[in-house]
């Protein structure tokens, strides 16, 4: 099916209108395109507000578009996401209070009636990932904001997706355990070749981890960008990485000077 | 356009339901003759041919229920303050509130039928027991749940014990004293009609539910008693709102000028 | 505050009651020689002497009175999670029987009891409708609340997870709800038992209600009445109690809603 329509995701002029309670429409996401090949890093890079996670909630399918065209392999996301294509990581944990962790990260092989031992199995795997072995027993509440969000993250592996989507899944985290995790999330799309859909406010994590950045800009969102980087992994702190960070940050200037 | 549906949906359920009610769907489903369930027609009838009739009962019932409410309002919430000020001495005091409040007033109306005279002040007493014992748990709640911050914020500038609890923990517990009086308002209302069941007067709108109930032919002004307690009961409700709405708008606004 | 603190005011008060209460049926019997003073405020020791000869029959009384609560509140508690949930699954519907949900709690739900004498024939069935109806509005306004209070964010997180319309339900709404469903039986259990109560004394033939009516206009054994009174008075006690174990050994700690 990938070779079929060439692209993993394939985002067509769509637009976007929230409306409010008198009915006034207000224009969220204005006629983006953009096109993600398989095993491609995509990161959606923008300021509060752009529209980063409608857009994310528009190709996962839980929310749907005022107009345009969207095909996941050749899907409508609906169909992809009963397909269990995606994987989720959520701006919060969006984890179950009641559940301990391992029945947290079980919950989608839960969904799918995979026999209890086998789901076990994979989650535990997954939780060895995150290095979250010790805490299966522990309790979300129990848990650190920053173990909480590697629990998510080993949830949205644990079905195997094709295409992991993360809604800005570090932004809450501290320096040392950020390092880490981009560490994790690197090797895990190295080595198993998914499709991943990064959304982030930060440059230089957008810089360290994708091969493409899309930068999105306020005031109805637009795409302003779609910048390649190809510094080779693992990325390191030097002259290529920093011209790439401030090429970017010229993008956004540029932008914010055209509007004033 | 929301709030148009917001009202026409209840609208329109009532009025199905009060359809097939009056086309005797569900007496027919159920297998119930209207002599047991009376038609809505009949029972709207009875309201408006013995609306003089109520009078008198209103009276009886609804005087004791709205002085009783406020005694024990009022009575609730010197317990709570008393408590407050006292933590040691009042917490038993205040177990003991809870225990008497919790005696069901199906058992507390037929006792005070015996030891009060008459039928006012056996009434009076059940209604002032369950209203005092809401506010007086309502009013604790809010007069110790306030931020240590701002007691010691008084502190600093040497306030008393007393005017922590006048400029602190008073206003702080309005709002719950009004979430007792909503609550009041049902209580007392059941407390009143519960205990006309089982007063020896033949006055007020309890008694008249039990009494006609039980007559056979006689159902339909039951129910039409029924609807006006449930009038009476709700306009009581919304008097108190209405005045909470006033008041504690009054409360932030004062708050917002400082 | 500690526990001995509380202990010594709880028993001060307690003894504090007991002289008041034993003044007063000394007033009433040797000083004013009311005729009716045994019976207005006996002496205490009379009380326990008359429970001693009379306790069995007033424990089978409760226990019947107790039974009809129990039915009575199981049945209403099952149509009322069946209502709410049916209200969840359609927002027309909700939007139709709400704002009567709603009123019921301003009127005395319980002070209508007697229409049900109307409509069953069989008193038994009557006696357990009337606990029935009175928990039943509680019962569903608290488990809808719970139902409405679910986060969209873990809405989407089961949807994004392909979870069915029933999954949702099962292993998201339903157990987010428990709590909120408890503290609607905390409310409803009390009342079950004054229903229950009431229903003896409308038209039934035993119960503890009927022993407190009947030896209260004077038939029947005069000492069972002061036992009855005290026992319904610890009947509604003890359910609320109840209902707060059962749910401590249901619900782990950390996901109780806070009262208030
Ligand atoms: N359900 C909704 N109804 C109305 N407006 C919405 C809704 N969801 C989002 N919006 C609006 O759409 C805009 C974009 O929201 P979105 O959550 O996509 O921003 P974001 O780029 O993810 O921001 P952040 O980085 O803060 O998460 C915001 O202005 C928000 O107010
Ligand atoms: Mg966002």
């Amino acid at each position: 099916m990938k070779k079929l329509s060439g692209y993993a995701i394939k985002i067509d002029n769509i637009t976007k209108v929230f409306y409010d309670a008198k009915g006034k429409g207000r224009v969220v996401l204005d006629n983006v395109s953009l096109n993600i090949n398989a095993g491609d890093f995509v990161s959606l890079l923008g300021p509060s507000g752009c529209g980063k996670t409608t857009l994310l909630r528009i190709i996962a399918g839980l929310e749907e578009k005022t107009s345009g065209g969207i095909s996941v392999f050749g899907m409508s996301p609906r169909d992809a996401r009963v397909k269990n294509t995606y994987g989720f990581v959520f701006q919060d944990p969006s984890l179950l209070e009641w559940r301990t962790v391992l029945e947290n990260v079980c919950l989608p092989l839960e969904l799918k009636k995979v026999p209890k031992k086998k789901r076990i199995e994979i989650a535990r795997e997954k939780l060895s990932l995150v290095d979250l072995s010790a805490y299966e027993k522990n309790y979300p509440s129990e848990l650190s904001g920053g173990m909480k969000q590697r629990v998510g993250i080993a949830r949205a592996l644990v079905t195997e997706p094709e295409i992991l989507l993360m809604d800005e899944p570090f932004s809450a985290l501290d320096e040392f355990t950020k390092e880490r995790l981009y560490n994790d999330i690197l090797r895990i799309w190295q080595k198993t070749n998914k499709t991943i859909v990064f959304v982030t406010h930060n440059i230089n994590e957008a810089v360290k981890l994708s091969n493409k950045v899309c930068v999105m800009t306020t005031n109805s969102a637009k795409i302003a960008k779609v910048a390649e980087i190809d510094i080779p992994y693992p990325r390191k702190r030097n002259v290529d990485f920093i011209n790439k960070v401030s090429e970017i940050k010229e993008i956004f200037e540029g932008y914010f000077y055209e509007n004033i | 356009m929301k709030r148009v549906s917001d009202f026409i949906y209840p609208l329109l359920f009532g009025v199905i339901l009060i359809a097939l009610l009056q086309l005797k769907i569900i007496h027919a489903v159920f297998n119930i003759k209207t002599l047991q369930l009376p038609l809505p027609y009949d029972i709207f009838k009875a309201f408006v041919l013995n609306a003089k009739d109520f009078v008198p009962h209103i009276y009886v019932t609804i005087i004791p229920a709205i002085c009783g409410l406020l005694i024990g309002a009022a009575l609730g919430y010197i317990y709570a303050v008393f408590v407050t000020l006292f933590k040691n001495a009042g917490f038993g005091f205040l177990f003991l509130v809870t225990l008497i409040n919790s005696i069901p007033v199906v058992a507390l109306a037929p006792l005070m039928n015996r030891w009060f005279p008459g039928s006012f002040m056996p009434k009076i007493i059940v209604i002032i027991l369950a209203a005092s014992g809401i506010m007086a748990q309502n009013a604790y709640m809010g007069l110790n749940n306030i931020s240590k911050s701002m007691v010691d914020l008084m502190k600093t500038y040497g306030a008393g014990r007393f005017e922590i609890l006048g400029k602190i923990q008073i206003p702080n517990s309005l709002p719950n004293v009004f979430s007792a009086l909503k609550l009041g308002v049902s209580s007392t209302m059941l407390a009143t009609i519960i205990s006309e069941f089982f007063a020896s007067d033949t006055k007020g709108l309890g008694y008249m539910i039990k009494y006609t109930l039980k007559v056979g032919n006689q159902k339909h002004i039951g129910w039409a008693y029924i609807l006006v307690v449930s009038i009476l009961s709700i306009t009581l409700y919304l008097l108190v709102y209405c005045l909470e709405r006033r008041i504690l708008s009054w409360h932030v606004s004062q708050k917002r000028l400082k | 505050m500690k526990t001995s603190k509380k202990l010594i005011s709880l028993s001060v008060w307690l003894i504090l009651f007991v002289l008041i209460w034993e003044a007063a049926a000394m007033v009433l019997s040797d000083i004013l020689h009311d005729p009716l003073a045994e019976k207005k405020v006996p002496k205490l020791l009379t009380i326990a002497k008359s429970f001693l000869e009379n306790y069995q029959v007033i424990l089978n009384q409760s226990f019947i009175t107790l039974s009809y609560a129990f039915s009575g509140l199981l049945i209403g508690t099952a149509l009322g999670v069946i209502l709410a949930i049916t209200l969840r699954l359609s927002k027309t519907l909700e939007k139709a029987v709400l704002p009567y949900l709603l009123a019921s709690q301003m009127v005395p739900i319980l002070g209508l009891a007697p229409i049900m004498f109307g409509l069953f024939k069989n008193i038994s069935a009557c006696r357990v409708a009337i606990c029935a109806y009175t928990t039943f509005f509680p019962v569903s306004l608290n488990m809808l609340l719970g139902l409405n209070s679910v986060p969209e964010n873990l809405n989407s997180m089961m949807r994004v997870f392909g979870a069915k319309k029933f999954q949702i339900y099962k292993k998201l709404l339903i157990p987010f709800s428990l709590p909120y469903l408890f503290s609607g039986l905390k409310i409803s259990a009390p009342v079950a038992i004054s229903a229950s109560i009431l229903a003896d004394t409308l038209s039934a033939k035993d119960g503890i209600g009927y022993v407190i009516i009947y030896t209260l206009y004077g038939a029947g054994t005069a000492g069972q009445f002061w036992p009855a009174i005290i026992v319904s008075a610890l009947l509604g006690v003890l359910s609320f109690f109840a209902v707060n174990f059962i749910e401590a050994i249901l619900l782990p700690k950390k996901i109780r809603v806070d009262e208030q």
